[in-house]
């Protein structure tokens, strides 16, 4: 093990040197890097690439935004297709992992690591594990989120209920809104979006799979789990109850609508993910609290699953422009870094070692609310739920779960009609796919 | 007497109720723009005091002014290039006859009915294979032509009396003369219309300039508003303040092309 | 130039010859892909979009048979309906109103055309603000509380209105010239006969706006059935696909979830609809056009 370690090291060296030559004959090599960060979020990551830029002389990063995550991948078809325009490093949300896998386009970060000998295990595991397919680690992590809960503490005081204590469970949940509107603290006890992620981490937290082939890990999904297993109907089932119990207001699909129902105080307690906790302490003119995930009775020591994007090393044909782009990536995963990243943005950063800066201490002190996240995110077992599925559907399988959940609210369907209507339409999304790789 | 005045007030009450709904959610997106947090979580009509913070933000987040600049270059270059292929065909179709007229005609309305959705990537290979990802060329090039200009222009040159265009080419006038001395210049009031709406659809372009585009030098305004959007999800004064921002530049261009209009339909009017 | 317009064969060609750059345009842009749009409507596509294996008419059977579609067509067809009559109905009481002899016709004329100096999507952006259900001034205003774009029952409604609202501009401002355009004489005459201000309309406005009114009938039935940026950014055709617009569906199917074939299809059906409806309006115009 050691010897391998040193001779990878060596040949990093080896290569290092080389494209110091290179680019000391040519100035720096310059690399295209696509992102899908706008807002507070692009300005950080522009100066992360600018730090990057000025930290050395060899390769030069050219960052270009190109919209929602939906647009660049778009944008990325289209330009794999024409052969032009390719970007080096591309980042792509969580759900495409599964098409940057099928599209060959990239090559996997896995395959620089032995040639530079870079230590795989400096990312946490539960991270990196939902990037790897068959047991090799595709994509660089990078922006990386999980849901956790929100309450106003202001709101809990009203209410008489201990500002300190969140709920765990979504039977406390209900409790604990009842009391709030009860009491008349806020005119909505709870709220949550109606989005296929939160599903899927409930799922997850059940110990329980969304797809076969231990979701899509050890073989490709050729169908879904949730509707055998139980999960679906179960989840499906406490929501509805949530939302028939009159404490609980739908604010639809759109994230940004709960959030700012609970910003301007009109919801105690909202789901959300781990992202928005910075734009949340600043939006709110209230003390947020964080808490866990809720879980089922029962299964309070349930995973989660991560979300959010990761980097991609786009197979370019050009050498040179592919060391440069590993060398980029490589920078993102420095503790400092990840650092900044995380306080910029509220993105976690994927490395233990970033907790332990003096700076992110700090910060953790200020925002305190940030050490639930990062407590739940290493309290979370590393396993085939918590890895997540792998599936090139799920963009579409979360579109369906929208209408289908509507639907169910709405009382036109049942629980168990929703969740074997949400299993055929997806598993004939995934046949569909998987005939058109072949 | 009193039945005319009754109906006189009646027009004007009726007049300030639609001029007031339609302008109020204009008003109210300028008011927006200028709140702080606690007037919009408070749901008030007006802030409470006037801050330019939010178009500060907004223009920190995208910039506009640049987004600005290409907008108003394709945008122009679209209406220009639309309205002179569309007034050329146009002319055949009102003036000329010929043989397949009425099926050539046909042909181009069809093209109104695909739907852009379907044919964007096909044309973004085109582009790419052509060389002209990012440049201004890819911008205009796929909308220099738009049957809704011609089908526009051909109802304008249908509704002037045939004996002007006799009489100037017996005065040995030819066509392409006639067309841009007498022809256009008779259909000003529904040309000012057309540059409007064209001018319009154009600044609306979002996902055409998103793919054909990489760098922020090129990109145009729909793309600022998309930053904002996507990003300040919760927030919706920077948007305000973004689509604000994106307004000025199109109501100005419609003051000016309105103003053309009303000539038009004045000195039409006096004719008539 | 004299020579020139009097050579025959000048002369055969030269209407053509004015088509050329339009036709050229269209065939590059339009027809072109559209014809690849045709042959990918019957394979079965990669994630990327290329074709995998042609499956003959399998695609047009499923979207056919499974609801999706059917539904966004029932959608459209309400969207479309409600937009296409509520602004040209406007526009057209908005141009009269505003053709009276009044003071300050040229403000008023001013605020009506204005939604069309608006693109759709900075409209869609207001718009979402003042029908947001938790801070919305609508809900504020009326004392209500309502998901005004979440909630099935009002979402069509609201993007119906906020299209509406975009679209009344234009169709105000075509309106307007054409009853200018309309002879003074005819109103004096019909004045003479004692006619009210309805029968005035009725009678003489109407009849003689009426080429307009048909060219307005065409784009706005296109336009509606086309657009798609209101729903884009105001509901993604939600809640529960009850504003799934039939542009959004293929924009869905397309660049959500990677069936290119199957949005092909879908817009190669929406193509055949926009077409026999569009044949239908040109045989209507010939009957009533007076």
């Amino acid at each position: 093990m050691k010897l391998k370690k040193w001779i990878g090291l060596m040949a990093g060296a080896v290569m290092a040197a080389g494209l110091v030559l290179t680019a000391h004959a040519d100035g720096p090599v310059e690399i295209t890097f696509w992102h899908a960060m706008g807002g507070v979020n692009g300005e950080t990551l522009e100066s992360i690439v600018k730090d990057f830029n000025e930290s050395q002389d060899e390769v030069h990063v050219n960052t270009e935004y190109q919209g929602t995550y939906d647009d660049t991948i778009t944008k990325l078809k289209a330009s794999i297709q024409s052969s032009t325009g390719f970007p080096d490093v591309c980042q792509m949300y969580d759900v495409g992992t599964k098409f940057m896998y099928d599209s060959g386009a990239a090559i996997p970060v896995e395959d620089m690591f032995e040639t530079t000998g870079y230590d795989k295990s400096t990312v946490m595991d539960v991270i990196s594990s939902y990037y790897s397919v068959e047991g090799k680690q595709y994509a660089m992590p990078f922006n990386v989120s999980t849901p956790m809960l929100y309450y106003n503490k202001d709101v809990f005081e009203a209410a008489g209920l201990d500002p300190e204590t969140p709920p765990k469970t979504y039977e406390e949940i209900l409790e604990f809104a009842k009391q709030i509107v009860d009491s008349g603290a806020a005119p909505v006890g709870y709220s949550q979006a109606i989005y296929g992620w939160f599903f899927e981490q409930q799922l997850a937290g059940l110990d329980l799979c969304y797809g076969n082939n231990d979701n899509g890990r050890t073989e490709p999904v050729t169908a879904v789990e949730f509707d055998s297993n139980g999960g679906g109907e179960k989840i499906f089932q406490m929501w509805l109850d949530m939302y028939k119990s009159g404490y609980f207001e739908n604010y639809g699909t759109t994230t940004a609508d709960t959030q700012t129902a609970f910003f301007a105080g009109q919801v105690g307690i909202i789901i959300e993910s781990t992202a928005i906790l910075k734009n949340a302490i600043n939006s709110s003119p209230f003390e947020v609290g964080t808490g866990y995930f809720p879980r089922f009775e029962g299964n309070e020591d349930g995973g989660v699953i991560i979300g959010g994007g990761s980097l991609w090393m786009m197979n370019t044909g050009d050498e040179a422009k592919e060391n440069a782009a590993w060398k980029f990536i490589e920078y993102t995963t420095q503790p400092e870094v990840q650092a900044k990243w995380n306080m910029g943005t509220g993105y976690f950063a994927i490395n233990e070692a970033a907790y332990d800066l003096d700076e992110m201490k700090a910060y953790v002190e200020e925002f305190p609310g940030f050490s639930v996240a990062i407590n739940q995110l290493k309290d979370s077992p590393v396993n085939t739920y918590t890895a997540g599925v792998l599936s090139g559907v799920q963009t579409e399988s979360r579109l369906i779960f929208n209408d289908l959940m509507a639907q169910v609210y709405d009382g036109k369907i049942t629980p168990a009609e929703g969740v074997e209507q949400l299993a055929s339409q997806v598993n004939s999304a995934i046949e569909n796919y998987n005939a058109s790789i072949e | 007497m009193k039945d005319k005045k009754s109906f006189t007030i009646t027009i004007y009450a009726l007049n300030i109720i639609f001029a007031v709904i339609i302008m109020v959610p204009v008003l109210y997106c300028f008011s927006v723009s200028m709140m702080d947090l606690k007037d919009v979580y408070g749901g008030r009509l007006l802030p409470s005091r006037f801050m330019t913070d939010n178009y500060v933000r907004a223009l920190q987040l995208a910039p506009f002014f640049t987004f600005i600049k290409n907008s108003l270059i394709v945008s122009g270059f679209i209406t220009f290039a639309q309205v002179l292929t569309g007034a050329l065909a146009a002319y055949a179709f009102a003036m000329m006859d010929f043989k397949g007229k009425h099926a050539l005609f046909m042909v181009m309305l069809a093209t109104m009915m695909i739907p852009s959705q379907a044919i964007i990537i096909a044309n973004y290979l085109t582009i790419a294979n052509w060389g002209l990802r990012n440049t201004y060329i890819a911008l205009i090039l796929p909308n220099a032509a738009a049957a809704f200009a011609v089908f526009n222009m051909r109802q304008a040159f249908l509704g002037l009396p045939f004996e002007i265009r006799d009489a100037s080419l017996i005065d040995g006038c030819t066509n392409f003369q006639f067309l841009y001395k007498v022809g256009v210049p008779l259909i000003k009031p529904s040309l000012g219309a057309l540059i409007i709406y064209v001018f319009l659809q154009s600044w609306n372009y979002y996902l055409w300039p998103l793919l054909v585009t990489d760098s922020v030098e090129m990109r145009t305004v729909q793309i600022g508003l998309g930053i904002l959007t996507n990003s300040e999800g919760t927030d919706f004064r920077p948007v305000m303040a973004g689509a604000m921002l994106i307004l000025i530049p199109s109501i100005l261009v419609f003051i000016i092309g309105q103003k053309q209009m009303i000539s038009g339909l004045t000195a039409g009017a006096v004719k008539g | 130039m004299q020579l020139k317009a009097k050579n025959p064969v000048f002369k055969a060609i030269e209407p053509y010859l004015y088509l050329v750059p339009a036709l050229v345009l269209f065939a590059l842009f339009v027809f072109w892909p559209f014809i690849k749009t045709i042959q990918l409507s019957f394979a079965l596509t990669d994630p990327l979009g290329r074709v995998a294996k042609y499956i003959g008419a399998k695609n047009y059977i499923d979207i056919l048979t499974n609801g999706a579609f059917v539904n966004s067509l029932i959608v459209t067809l309400k969207y479309a309906a409600g937009r296409v009559v509520f602004s040209i109905a406007l526009g057209f009481i908005l141009a009269i109103i505003s053709t009276e002899k009044i003071k300050g016709k040229g403000f008023f004329r001013t605020m009506y055309a204005l939604p069309m100096a608006i693109s759709a999507s900075a409209a869609a952006v207001i718009f979402m603000f003042v029908f947001h259900g938790s801070v919305g001034i609508l809900n504020k205003l009326l004392g209500t509380h309502i998901g005004w774009l979440t909630d099935q029952r009002y979402a069509l409604m609201a993007v119906t209105i906020v299209s509406v609202w975009i679209a009344i501009g234009m169709n105000f401002i075509y309106l307007t010239a054409a009853i200018q355009s309309v002879p003074v004489e005819l109103y004096e005459s019909v004045s003479l006969d004692g006619a009210n201000f309805f029968q005035k309309h009725r009678y003489v406005t109407i009849p003689g706006v009426s080429p307009t009114l048909f060219f307005l009938l065409i784009i706005n039935v296109i336009n509606s059935i086309q657009a798609y940026a209101e729903v884009k950014m105001m509901t993604s055709g939600g809640p529960a696909s009850s504003t799934n617009i039939v542009v959004y569906e293929i924009y869905q199917q397309a660049f959500i979830n990677s069936r290119f074939g199957v949005a092909c299809a879908e817009s190669v059906i929406l193509f055949i609809i926009l077409i026999i409806l569009t044949a239908l309006q040109f045989r209507l115009e010939k009957k009533v056009t007076y």
